[in-house]
């Protein structure tokens, strides 16, 4: 929507004209004007971009305190608490690893003693990013009637999405800390790496879930989709076993959204050395471009979803 | 001097399609066509299934003025407000406001039955676009508006209805916007808290708050409203004051009800046409207090000895308010080819403001023998005087005529 918002110097209660009249200047309070046209937002980028971050700013009061509501209202119903944000990972590993000790799979040989981490960690990094991809589709959804009903940042939705990422993804992080000491990983210099690959994950998913939003509230056929993927995605990720030598020479692990970063951040943290640098790179640095352009999608997409699925 | 308007909608159209399938498919266009930047063009053509759900009006609110938009359901006022909330986009035309803007449409959206009123005050706060601090410094003045203050730590989920709506009306009621939205919400709630909440919203509206109000409670709205704009079939077929507005959308509402005129299968007479006027110029503009004159043509087949008619009155709310027969007079006719017209006259008309009907229905003279009926009959409405229904004056809507007078109580009788 193109909503022009600009700070106009017309007196309340003049009787001026025009709208661009002389101001008074015993009026401090300067009117506010919004303008509601058929246009498309994309008609005035420079226009939509500043009003994107005008509502990323007039909206972080509000996410916050729809995070906090989020959090509050999620965990206040439940005797085990935080403890479901670190179940999926856990309960992950734990079956990959029962699979390899009884020697079902040959994985843990590959990788040694440092299994148990190794797909840990992995798992915690690959919930990220599904969060992340999903993150936006689920927010918009859980708040569409909120959204055909109020007028706010719509922006502020999107970023509790990213906050709950953030919030489960460092939850389970701690929850990683112990199993780090007890395999004998200490602090090197490299790991500072980790975090902000972590972090442009997190950044490459929520934008990918942007782009995939408007398809997603449109059809179900796009989360079902999801649901449908998700577990086989995983398995092509690598994350529960080593990737083969050859990884540069597969097309499918470069196009893997997922992979790069991932595997990166996880060798170095596990294994202190990584030859996914150059990969991660690459996808490190598309992260944002990505990213921007779906805080765009999701803009111009909001208020065409709204009237469709609102009633 | 005149203020400049809060709100400008000139030429504004919405289309709508019911078809779910086909409403996705125009989506997924629509976004496409947002995406490729050509959206303005192609909006205003109506593609096939569509229709258009508001068809451009164009009206302006000024500072101070209280509207009151009517219509019949279906008419478009609400998809009108949520274009005025932003949150549908117009398909044509502009809609341009200046100052802040508030828009009630659903209250209580956002509230979170596990967390506290206290809690939810502030989100809902924050939703509705306060700052902490604001929200702060007002939170006691919500708490007292609400009179929830024994109950504000408790979570919403024991609330009552009523109570959340309190509880939601309150942080709206203290945005202190320029242009004040609402769609329905007054309709709940007690009525002391009604009240209150009218009572509120003139106090802003004489600060010069713009206000637009969407309800189907015309009795409640003359309290509020200054003005009325009209809808019907998505056009905005009134704009002025507020009296005769509500007493079209009535009529409207009169109208829009299926006819139900159902001759006994004799077909030995039937009630052609019913006209309601004032008895002075023929106008069907009524006024409290002056005389009605029903004239009732019925066509006569085969004659009918000492035919009976009964006339009743209805409000399209209080349904019907009374009726009376000829034979309660002993008025006594009968009918010949090709038949007469009967004429009915109430001097002193009791009905206050809004719109009425009157109906009719034909028999013959024994208790079993009904010739016909028409089911809303002929629509009038009644123009003025307005009453003044602040608990100051007459409301509702009949006039009962009355005298008081005051005696004192005697201490012996205790």
């Amino acid at each position: 929507m193109r909503s022009k918002s600009k700070t106009d110097d017309t007196p309340q209660s003049g009787s001026t004209s025009s709208p661009l009249g002389h101001a008074d200047p015993s009026d401090l309070q300067a009117t506010k004007v919004i303008e509601f046209t058929p246009q498309s937002a994309l008609r005035n980028p420079v226009q939509l971009c500043r009003e994107i971050v005008q509502n990323v700013l007039d909206g972080r009061a509000l996410a916050w305190r729809m995070f906090v509501r989020n959090i509050k209202g999620l965990y206040r119903q439940t005797f085990l608490g935080l403890f479901w944000a670190f179940l999926p990972p856990l309960a992950n590993t734990a079956l990959w690893v029962f699979l390899s000790t009884s020697g079902v799979t040959d994985f843990a040989e590959k990788i040694g003693p440092k299994y148990l981490i190794y797909v840990l960690t992995g798992m915690v990094l690959w919930q990220a990013f599904i969060d992340g991809l999903q993150a936006p589709l689920n927010s918009v959804q859980a708040n569409r009637f909120m959204l055909s009903k109020l007028r706010f940042p719509r922006e502020s939705i999107l970023m509790v999405g990213i906050y709950e990422v953030l919030f489960n993804l460092f939850i389970r992080s701690i929850v990683l800390v112990p199993f780090l000491i007890w395999f004998g990983i200490t602090p090197e210099f490299v790991h500072l790496w980790v975090p902000i690959a972590a972090l442009a994950l997190v950044l490459l998913s929520v934008g990918l879930g942007c782009l995939l939003m408007p398809g997603g509230m449109l059809y179900q056929d796009v989360g079902r989709f999801l649901t449908v993927i998700t577990p086989l995605w995983m398995i092509a990720t690598q994350i529960v076993y080593p990737p083969p030598e050859n990884w540069a020479n597969n097309p499918i692990n470069w196009a893997n959204p997922a992979s790069p970063l991932l595997l990166w951040a996880r060798d170095l943290l596990v294994l202190g050395e990584s030859g996914h640098a150059f990969a991660a790179g690459i996808y490190g640095v598309i992260a944002i471009p990505i990213f921007l352009l779906g805080l765009v999608v999701y803009r111009v997409a909001i208020p065409i979803l709204v009237e469709r699925v609102s009633s | 001097m005149t203020r400049d308007p809060v709100v400008q909608v000139e030429n504004v159209s919405k289309k709508y399609c019911r078809n779910l399938k086909r409403s996705l498919r125009y989506g997924v266009r629509d976004l496409f066509s947002e995406f490729t930047g050509s959206a303005g063009e192609r909006r205003g053509k109506l593609r096939a299934g569509e229709f258009f759900a508001v068809d451009r009006v164009t009206f302006n609110v000024r500072p101070g003025e209280c509207v009151a938009l009517l219509g019949p359901n279906g008419a478009g006022k609400s998809t009108l407000l949520k274009m005025l909330a932003g949150l549908f986009k117009p398909d044509t035309g502009k809609i341009t406001i200046r100052g802040r803007l508030g828009a009630l449409i659903e209250l209580g959206t956002g509230f979170n039955p596990i967390l506290t009123g206290r809690e939810n005050v502030f989100v809902n706060g924050t939703l509705l676009g306060l700052s902490k601090r604001e929200i702060e410094e007002r939170f006691e003045e919500i708490t007292d508006f609400s009179e929830l203050a024994d109950v504000i730590d408790e979570p919403v989920r024991t609330y009552s209805s009523g109570m959340r709506l309190r509880l939601g009306f309150a942080v709206a009621a203290h945005l202190r916007p320029q242009l004040l939205l609402i769609d329905e919400v007054l309709a709940v709630g007690d009525v002391g808290f009604r009240m209150k909440c009218f009572k509120h919203i003139l106090n802003l509206v004489d600060e010069g708050l713009a206000l637009i109000i969407v309800s189907h409670a015309v009795s409640q709205l003359n309290r509020v409203c200054n003005r009325s704009i009209v809808m019907h079939d998505h056009r905005m077929v009134f704009d002025g004051e507020f009296p005769q507005g509500a007493a079209l959308y009535e009529k409207l509402l009169i109208e829009d009800r299926p006819q139900q005129h159902q001759p006994s299968t004799s077909g030995e007479a039937s009630i052609e046409s019913i006209r309601v006027s004032n008895g002075i110029d023929g106008s069907d503009h009524l006024y409290t207090g002056q005389a009605l004159r029903g004239e009732i043509d019925i066509r006569c087949n085969q004659p009918v000895k000492d035919a009976r008619v009964r006339v009743f009155l209805e409000s399209p709310y209080g349904g019907v308010l009374g009726g009376f027969s000829t034979r309660l007079q002993d008025f006594r006719f009968n009918l010949e080819p090709p038949g007469s017209t009967l004429i009915v006259e109430m001097p002193d008309l009791p009905l206050l403001m809004g719109a009425y009907t009157l109906n009719v229905a034909l028999y013959g003279a024994d208790l079993e023998h009904f010739i016909d009926r028409r089911h809303p009959g002929a629509a009038f409405q009644v123009v003025g005087p307005q009453p003044n229904s602040f608990a100051m004056g007459e409301d509702g809507m009949i006039r009962f005529d009355h005298a008081w007078k005051i005696e004192r109580l005697h201490n012996d009788r205790a």
